[in-house]
């Protein structure tokens, strides 16, 4: 049952940006469903990663996998690429749906002000979902 | 039945030092402190934006209120955001708040004083706060 490293993407803030986390915490079991929470996002910015991470393992069969969307239409257009966790893992989430192979980026990245950032939990493992889940999507601010 | 486009002050993230963030998923209810802040620094308020995804229902409007340390920043309170019954969207404010400031250990505090039959749903509030 592999434990998977947070890994960031981090880049070099370039001047005159400034990165801001959206970030949300759940300590129970996951459960599917759309706009788990939402965000209004004030400034012009770009996703520069998108981190999430299951401290607990669920109970059962399926990988775990997240969605994030702008405006309600989802980031990741190819969405073999959304956030996932392999059901036999805890740790960081593959932004591939097979948990494993390494993460690609979502294919929408910018964001204006008054877009509305927002994940749903797309399936959660058979039983029950994992636990101590935390969501935090980097952005970096004009 | 409007659908108001959220708008922002600060559409440049120079000013803003923090967001602080409120969302509820389920249709709001009234109460007081529905949450609570400690901002840490000197700063003021910059922009209050409240946005709600699904429409209220029945009479009257939602409306909310923002404090610091308990006291309204919206002196006159018939400028608080307010979302008429049906509508989604931003929430409007007839005026700018008069107490935007604040200090690092105040608390900044969020009401719903008030909420159609049933109140909107996918309600996400961000307070923007910059350095004085």
């Amino acid at each position: 049952m592999p434990d998977n490293d947070i890994a960031i993407a981090d880049k070099p803030n370039k001047v005159g940006w400034r990165r801001f986390n959206f970030t949300d915490y759940v300590s129970g079991a996951l459960t599917t469903g759309n706009a788990k929470k939402e965000w209004i996002v004030p400034f012009f910015c770009k996703i520069i990663d998108i981190v999430i991470d299951s401290a607990g393992a669920g109970v059962g069969t399926a990988t775990t996998i997240f969605d994030i969307n702008r405006n309600g239409t989802t980031l990741f257009t190819t969405q073999n690429n959304r956030p996932a966790l392999r059901s036999i893992d805890t740790g960081y989430y593959k932004w591939t749906a097979d948990g494993l192979t390494d993460r690609k980026p979502p294919d929408i990245v910018r964001l204006v002000p008054g877009d509305v950032l927002s994940y749903d939990i797309d399936q959660i493992q058979s039983t029950s979902g994992a636990t101590r889940t935390i969501v935090n999507i980097m952005v970096d601010a004009q | 039945m409007a659908d108001t486009v959220i708008v922002s002050r600060e559409s440049r993230s120079s000013n803003i030092v923090d967001i602080l963030e409120y969302y509820s998923n389920a249709a709001i209810t009234t109460g007081t402190a529905k949450k609570e802040w400690v901002p840490g620094f000197y700063g003021r308020i910059l922009d209050v934006i409240i946005d709600s995804e699904t429409a209220n229902s029945g009479e009257a409007t939602d409306i909310a209120d923002i404090n610091i340390n308990g006291t309204t920043i919206y002196t006159t309170q018939g400028n608080r955001p307010t979302l008429p019954t049906l509508d989604t969207g931003m929430w409007g404010e007839a005026a700018e708040p008069e107490v935007v400031t604040f200090e690092p250990d105040d608390i900044i505090s969020l009401d719903i004083d008030q909420i159609a039959t049933t109140g909107s749903a996918r309600v996400k509030v961000a307070i923007l706060l910059g350095r004085r």
